[in-house]
C-alpha cells in the first residue's frame, strides 16, 4: 500500500474516534494526516515523470525538494482556472474539472492543516473534517483518472518548477 | 459595505443552505502564504454525526459556493467550510 493510502486510512480512523464527542486533538491530527496523504500522492506522481527509477534513491531525493508554499501557489492558479507564467502558457484550456478539483483541494487542505497544527483558537467540527477527508479521497481518485494528460504533466512539473519559471 | 463583501453576500444568498445549516460568517485576512483570503464558515450542528447522505449534500454545497466565489473573482481565495455553531 502506498504511503498516501495508509495516511488516508489513518485520517479516517482519527476522525471517527468517539463520533459523538470527538476530541479536537483527533480532528486536528485527522486534517493534518489527510493533507499529507494528498501532498505525498502529488509528489509521488510528479517524481515519476521528473526522475528516472535508478538509482533507487533518486526519486526520493527529488521528492524532498518540493516546497509546500510553492505548490500551493501553483494550485491556486490552476484551481481558479488562470495559471500564471510558464504554467499558464503550457496548459491548454479549458482545464479539466478533475485537475482543478485536485488543485483546489490541495489549497484548502494545506490551509486547514496550518490551522489544525498552529491555530489553537480554531474549533473543528467532525462533519467538516469528514468532508475534507472525502475531498482528499476524491482528489486521489482524480489524480489517477487524469494521469498521462498533457495538462496533468504540466501541473505536476510546475509543482516543483513554477517559482523558478516565475523568476526568469 | 465594501464591494467585495457585497459580492460575497450576493453569491452566498443565491444558494439554499443544506439542512442543519442556519447561519454563516465570514473572516477576512491573509492565509498562511500571505495572500488575501476569506473564510466562509457555515455553522452546522452535527451532534448525531453526519450521515453519508448528509456528507454528500454538505460537500456539494461548499464546492458550489467556492466555485461561484472563484468565478465571481472576489480578489481573495475563498476557503469554505463548516464549523460548530457559536453557543
Amino acid at each position: 500500500m502506498a504511503l498516501h493510502d495508509d495516511l488516508i486510512v489513518q485520517a479516517k480512523q482519527l476522525a471517527n474516534r468517539a463520533p459523538r464527542h470527538p476530541r479536537q486533538a483527533s480532528l486536528r491530527r485527522a486534517i493534518s494526516t489527510a493533507y499529507y496523504a494528498l501532498f505525498h500522492a502529488l509528489v509521488a506522481e510528479a517524481v515519476l515523470i521528473l526522475a528516472p527509477s535508478t538509482p533507487s534513491a533518486l526519486r526520493a531525493w527529488v521528492g524532498r525538494t518540493f516546497v509546500h508554499g510553492d505548490m500551493k501557489k501553483v494550485c491556486k492558479g490552476v484551481g481558479a482556472g488562470n495559471p500564471a507564467s510558464v504554467t499558464g502558457q503550457l496548459m491548454s484550456r479549458p482545464i479539466d474539472s478533475r485537475l482543478a478539483f485536485v488543485a483546489k483541494t490541495f489549497v484548502d487542505l494545506q490551509e486547514e492543516r496550518h490551522k489544525a497544527d498552529y491555530d489553537t483558537i480554531a474549533s473543528f467540527s467532525r462533519a467538516d473534517v469528514m468532508l475534507k477527508i472525502t475531498d482528499v479521497e476524491q482528489a486521489l481518485a482524480s489524480i489517477q483518472a487524469i494521469r498521462g494528460n498533457p495538462n496533468t504533466h504540466v501541473f505536476l512539473v510546475a509543482l516543483l518548477f513554477h517559482e523558478i519559471w516565475t523568476r526568469r | 459595505m465594501l464591494p467585495e463583501v457585497k459580492l460575497i453576500n450576493s453569491v452566498i444568498k443565491r444558494h439554499r443552505f443544506p439542512s442543519g445549516v442556519k447561519t454563516w460568517s465570514a473572516e477576512y485576512g491573509e492565509d498562511s502564504t500571505g495572500d488575501p483570503a476569506v473564510w466562509i464558515w457555515f455553522h452546522y450542528k452535527d451532534d448525531e454525526g453526519a450521515s453519508q447522505q448528509n456528507i454528500h449534500e454538505l460537500s456539494d454545497f461548499v464546492h458550489l459556493i467556492r466555485d461561484h466565489l472563484l468565478e465571481a473573482d472576489i480578489g481573495r481565495w475563498p476557503y469554505v467550510g463548516y464549523r460548530n455553531p457559536v453557543i
